[in-house]
């Protein structure tokens, strides 16, 4: 039985702290299956609702057994894939939708971050000019429960402005890593 | 479109909160808007104390809700 499967078990039996750990493990390799459908639907919307369906699943008790190593991760993506092909129909974005036959993705779950790495980006966060800084910050401990415009409300801020001091400390943050030897691509690969 | 709009208009689309979707962008930045977001959860995860994306919050604030 791998962490993932360990984690969406113990979900089952109404974790919420395991299913959240689950989510962490599971994110990166769903987003990663939904890369072929980037122009027919919202990649972060399907991302989401495919974990909260996830979430039903694990507390429905007559729910479907799965079986097989990474099953959960491997169901979740089946879920995500069918979900985009559903919001792209209803978007009238079929043409960008991929063959249906698309060959399955790698489904290894996320690794721990390297602590090396973490430290490079606190530091480089830490480097980052005031206003930048806020705005990077209240997006990521506000934006995600109340959305932009609360967080740039937050920091006195309007949406605008806020959005601009977003791009800014990415851009920052880019050229502090480079200088540390560290792309943000390299995050993601 | 400049590109600082165009830079602005892709990060109004990056964020976790869902309150509306992409639908309304050009399918040319897609491709951008995608690769924001899979680099800006990543970092995300790294910043956050706890290790979790603001997918994963956007997720357990619905949850607990």
């Amino acid at each position: 039985m791998t962490v993932v499967d360990e984690h969406f078990a113990a979900a089952r039996r109404g974790d919420l702290a395991a299913f959240a750990s689950w989510m962490g493990r599971v994110e990166r390799p769903i987003r990663a299956s939904l890369g072929p459908f980037v122009r027919a639907a919202d990649v972060e919307g399907v991302v989401q609702e495919t974990l909260m369906r996830m979430w039903t699943l694990a507390n429905d008790p007559n729910g479907r057994q799965l079986s097989g190593e990474n099953a959960s991760l491997r169901f979740a993506i089946g879920i995500a894939r069918n979900l985009a092909r559903n919001e792209a129909r209803r978007h009238r974005r079929e043409q960008y939708l991929p063959p249906e036959d698309l060959p399955d993705v790698p489904v290894d779950p996320a690794p721990t971050p390297d602590p090396k790495l973490r430290r490079a980006i606190a530091e480089c966060i830490d480097a980052l000019a005031r206003r930048p800084v806020e705005a990077l910050r209240a997006r990521l401990y506000l934006g995600a429960m109340s959305g932009d415009r609360a967080a740039a409300e937050s920091v006195g801020m309007t949406l605008n402005t806020f959005l601009q001091n977003v791009v800014r400390a990415r851009q920052q943050l880019a050229r502090c890593l480079k200088g540390k030897k560290v792309s943000l691509a390299e995050l993601v690969s | 479109m400049t590109p600082e709009e165009r830079e602005v208009l892709i990060e109004a689309s990056v964020g976790a909160y869902r309150a509306r979707d992409v639908e309304g962008l050009p399918v040319e930045l897609l491709e951008e808007v995608h690769r924001r977001q899979v680099e800006s959860r990543e970092l995300e995860r790294l910043i956050d104390p706890a290790g979790d994306s603001a997918t994963v919050k956007a997720v357990m604030a619905r949850i607990t809700r």
